[in-house]
């Protein structure tokens, strides 16, 4: 097996670059579809993601492609994995979205959900960086409708 | 102090994504987030997606409990974490079946229908089919169905006197003003007791007195007769109606799982084509048996399905014992939720997934 191995070279945008067992990276749709389309010369750049933010993606690429690793095990690396600042969680997310890693996306968004279910409408706006454009009247209305949800 | 790394902003469709992950509770607060999350919370394709995945996510599908003015909403996980809240209408029957997250609320001998959305605690009242309808004797039977290619819900309301044959109405939520008459008789008498399943555009009710399934569809708005076949030699009232991966199908609700037709799942509609299905129970379970027989009823144990899962629960000194058989893996699980409501302080246990809808 390990004669047919082929490694590809990752470039992220601050220029470092990552090389990696190509059946590795073709959990990136991305990634794969280039392969596939045969568009890969020698390197692949990825101008949306960081070097710190790949570094923490290859980890979780490389984890998940273990052979022999238990449901368990995986479960326990997936736990520790998300526990990172809120900067770095939003960065994987727009890695893995670029990438287009599915199950890496949804484990990161199910982080986020776990996350802010219970914050309030203004720390929501805070997170996502979004501008209330509810006049007061507006928004005590709604409020009001569904007083049960803020108890 | 080393300067906080700038957090990046996500785009609007990622937290589309994110928030179709979040339970009914948080939607309802993040309304007031944005006009735009206000009506992304509306809006009945988010609506639709946020349901589908509320079947498989963690606390998306929760059981009700209730009596007089409480009500208690029970997360069907470990925790088991429980909401109470208080019910205006007080004498509740949440009969037929929860479709899409709402339940067809009503009394046998009276008008109107409510319908009744628990996840975000709303009910809407129908109009009145008869404006004198006290005066007349009858009896009313109604179901909820959801219809996938217009995207509409419908009830159907079913009248029966002693002078003349069942009348059929139907009403689509919020397009009608009225009940309007459908024309496709069917001399049929739906048990007031039965169960009704809707599934994929169809209403699924049993037909007692012909011992057959009775399947309205929702679009073409008429009837259709299925027959039960010759293999299945019992009689009608032995089954349970359910709804196994979008297919219906008969539980045998009676004696014990025998690991030979247990369960008949009707898998071509057309041909009136059913499978037999055998249910084992794992030989350390074999003194429970009588919780795993649906037809105890209300409120020590009942059944329902979700995703291709048969779950048959019961409730016994405030602990939910929840049995799930897996039809297409053949195996079970086990959970137990504690701090339940007791037994005394309900009318009966439902189970329904969170849904947006009549928000």
């Amino acid at each position: 097996m390990s004669s047919s191995t082929k490694f590809l070279t990752l470039k992220t945008c601050d220029d470092k670059k990552f090389v990696l067992d190509e059946a590795i990276a073709v959990r990136s749709q991305t990634i794969k579809n280039m392969v596939e389309d045969d568009c890969v010369s020698n390197v692949i750049p990825l101008p949306n993601v960081d070097s710190k933010t790949m570094t923490k993606v290859i980890e979780y690429w490389k984890k998940h492609s273990e052979e022999g690793i238990s449901k368990d095990m995986l479960m326990d690396f997936d736990k520790a994995f998300v526990k990172v600042h809120h900067s770095i969680l939003h960065a994987l997310i727009l890695a893995a979205n670029f990438l287009n890693d599915k199950e890496m996306l949804d484990m990161m968004c199910q982080e986020v959900v776990d996350r802010i279910k219970g914050k309030t409408p203004e720390e929501i706006r805070k997170e996502f960086d979004i501008k209330n454009d509810f006049t007061p009247e507006e928004e005590e209305e709604i409020r009001k409708e569904n007083a049960w949800a803020f108890e | 102090m080393i300067p906080m790394r700038k957090i990046p902003t996500l785009p609007q469709e990622l937290i589309v994504e994110i928030f179709l992950w979040l339970p009914v509770m948080s939607l309802m607060r993040f309304r007031c987030v944005s006009k735009f999350f206000d009506a992304l919370v509306l809006d009945l394709d988010f609506t639709h997606v946020h349901h589908l995945r509320s079947m498989t996510r963690d606390g998306g599908t929760r059981f009700l409990m209730g009596k007089a003015e409480d009500l208690y909403a029970v997360d069907l996980n470990k925790d088991g974490n429980i909401s109470r809240w208080n019910f205006d209408y007080h004498d509740q029957y949440f009969n037929g079946p929860c479709v899409n997250g709402s339940y067809c609320i009503w009394k046998y001998d009276k008008e109107p229908v409510r319908i009744f959305n628990p996840s975000i605690r709303k009910m809407i009242v129908l109009p009145y089919q008869r404006k004198n309808s006290h005066l007349i004797k009858s009896l009313y039977y109604y179901s909820l169905g959801y219809e996938p290619v217009e995207k509409k819900y419908k009830v159907l309301m079913q009248v029966h006197n002693s002078s003349r044959l069942a009348q059929n109405f139907i009403f689509t939520l919020s397009i009608d003003k009225l009940w309007r008459e459908i024309k496709d008789i069917i001399n049929f008498f739906p048990c007031y007791s039965m169960k009704v399943c809707s599934i994929k555009g169809f209403i699924y009710m049993m037909d007692y007195l012909k011992n057959s399934i009775v399947a309205f569809d929702l679009r073409a708005e008429n009837f259709r007769v299925i027959e039960l076949g010759d293999d299945i030699c019992k009689n009608i009232f032995d089954y349970d109606l359910i709804e196994v991966k979008g297919k219906i199908a008969l539980l045998d609700c009676w004696g014990s799982f025998t690991g030979r037709n247990d369960l008949w799942i009707l898998e071509n509609s057309e041909k009136e084509e059913w499978k037999s299905h055998g249910i084992h129970i794992p030989s350390q379970w074999k003194d429970v048996e009588g919780i795993l027989k649906p037809k105890y009823g209300p409120p020590q144990g009942f059944c329902d399905s979700r995703n291709g899962e048969i779950i048959f629960i019961a409730l016994k000194n405030n602990i939910l014992f929840c049995y799930f058989y897996d039809v297409g893996k053949i195996s079970w699980r086990y959970l137990e939720i504690h701090g339940a409501p007791i037994e005394d302080e309900i009318n009966g246990i439902n189970m329904y997934v969170e849904s947006l809808y009549l928000c």
